[in-house]
């Protein structure tokens, strides 16, 4: 039967991660994993030392063990939409970069043909194609 | 502080049955010498204290007798009658015990959730509202030096058995030391009747894990402020007993005290910006 933390202290000076489990328990009473991240979670080896302490018999080790799976999923999937962010912001970057190129190529193309000598070898061309006779292919 | 001996881990009943059984001589030396009165007032405020217990567990939809067994309440009714000055009668004291069990615990949610001494809560109210009834202790002098030993003895046995650390009385007692000295009082005003709470409270109250610090600097300054606090106070005080009402301003210093003294123990670098 487990009974209310009564702020005893015993968890603190059995974890042998230095870490403070009554801390870390109400954290995730609050479901608070920034906190408990903060509080150093991830640290917890799991040992289950504060459980064998604790005079509320609160299934410390249990919680430990779930909030940390909860946290470091969290932290997976927060590096998984990081990568996913990074890559979207390059394709973006990218997609504009060679529309840019291509915005360029063409105004090139735009002033090298507005030019009048373009013009008139256009025009030479074209005079030229209409005089030879056509191909017999 | 690590409790409990041997190789079971402690319970919650095991660690109030420890402080009750170290009550036991304090509690027979009173009843030996002020006989009848004070058994009447024990008993009512015990059975005042399961019985708004038992109410209480039931209105929350608690299971009731597993928590019974915790003992808790009768804990919170003897400290406060031991607190009490012997002057009030049975039926204040019970009534206080019923503000201090249903007000000053469940109110607050329960076991391990309230922010005052629930004992200390209920007799800071019944100091107030009726401190003419708290007339000064009259016993011999002879009952207060053995009722001192019986603190003491309680009080050391508690330490042995590891159910209270030693920094919370030690910061008491060189807080009320201290303040002692420097208004003077120490030298002349102390009686024994007065020492007796000294140490009642040091040992008994100021050490409720509930209501004090996490950390063993936290919980020599918790000690510290409520030796300073009371004596200081004492002359304002009704009755001039001011210790319930420096625990309670210390209760409220708390969450305070353990923000800023993270167990010495701990390898986490504080929090910075979070709430404790």
């Amino acid at each position: 039967m487990e009974l209310p933390c009564i702020r005893c202290g015993a968890c603190a000076d059995a974890c042998p991660a230095g870490l403070q489990p009554q801390q870390l328990l109400w954290d995730l009473r609050a479901a608070d994993l920034d906190a408990a991240q903060a509080h150093g979670l991830l640290s917890c080896e799991q040992c289950g030392a504060c459980d064998t302490v604790c005079p509320s018999r609160i299934a410390l080790h249990a919680r430990f063990i779930a909030g940390g799976n909860a946290l470091a999923e969290r932290v997976l999937l927060m590096s998984q939409a990081d990568a996913a962010r990074l890559r979207f912001e390059k394709r973006n970057a990218r997609l504009l970069r060679e529309s840019d190129e291509r915005a360029e190529r063409e105004l090139k193309l735009a002033e090298r043909s507005a030019s009048s000598d373009a013009v008139a070898a256009a025009i030479e061309r074209v005079r030229a194609r209409r005089q030879r006779p056509p191909d017999p292919s | 502080m690590s409790i409990g001996t041997g190789n079971r881990p402690a319970s919650v009943r095991s660690l109030m049955a420890w402080a009750l059984i170290a009550l036991l001589p304090a509690m027979l030396v009173r009843a030996w010498f002020e006989g009848a009165g004070f058994l009447i007032a024990l008993t009512s405020s015990i059975a005042v204290a399961v019985l708004v217990e038992a109410a209480a567990r039931h209105l929350r939809a608690l299971p009731v007798r597993v928590h019974l067994r915790e003992l808790s309440a009768v804990l919170t009714a003897v400290l406060l009658v031991m607190a009490a000055p012997d002057a009030i009668g049975a039926t204040s004291l019970a009534a206080a015990t019923l503000l201090a069990v249903a007000v000053g615990k469940h109110a607050f949610g329960g076991l391990g959730e309230n922010l005052f001494n629930p004992a200390m809560l209920g007799l800071a109210v019944l100091l107030l509202i009726a401190p003419d009834a708290a007339g000064s202790t009259t016993e011999a002098l002879g009952h207060a030096r053995v009722l001192c030993g019986a603190y003491l003895l309680g009080g050391l046995l508690l330490m042995w058995r590891k159910v209270i650390g030693w920094h919370a009385p030690l910061g008491l007692l060189a807080g009320a030391a201290a303040a002692g000295v420097a208004s003077g009082a120490l030298g002349t005003e102390l009686s024994y009747a007065d020492f007796a709470t000294v140490l009642l409270v040091a040992f008994f109250i100021a050490t409720d894990p509930v209501t004090g610090c996490l950390s063993r600097r936290g919980r020599l300054c918790f000690g510290f402020g409520v030796g300073v606090v009371a004596v200081s106070l004492q002359s304002k005080a009704p009755n001039g007993n001011a210790w319930p009402f420096a625990i309670l301003l210390l209760n409220f210093a708390v969450p305070w005290l353990d923000h800023h003294s993270r167990p010495a123990r701990s390898r986490i670098p504080r929090p910075q910006g979070l709430a404790p």
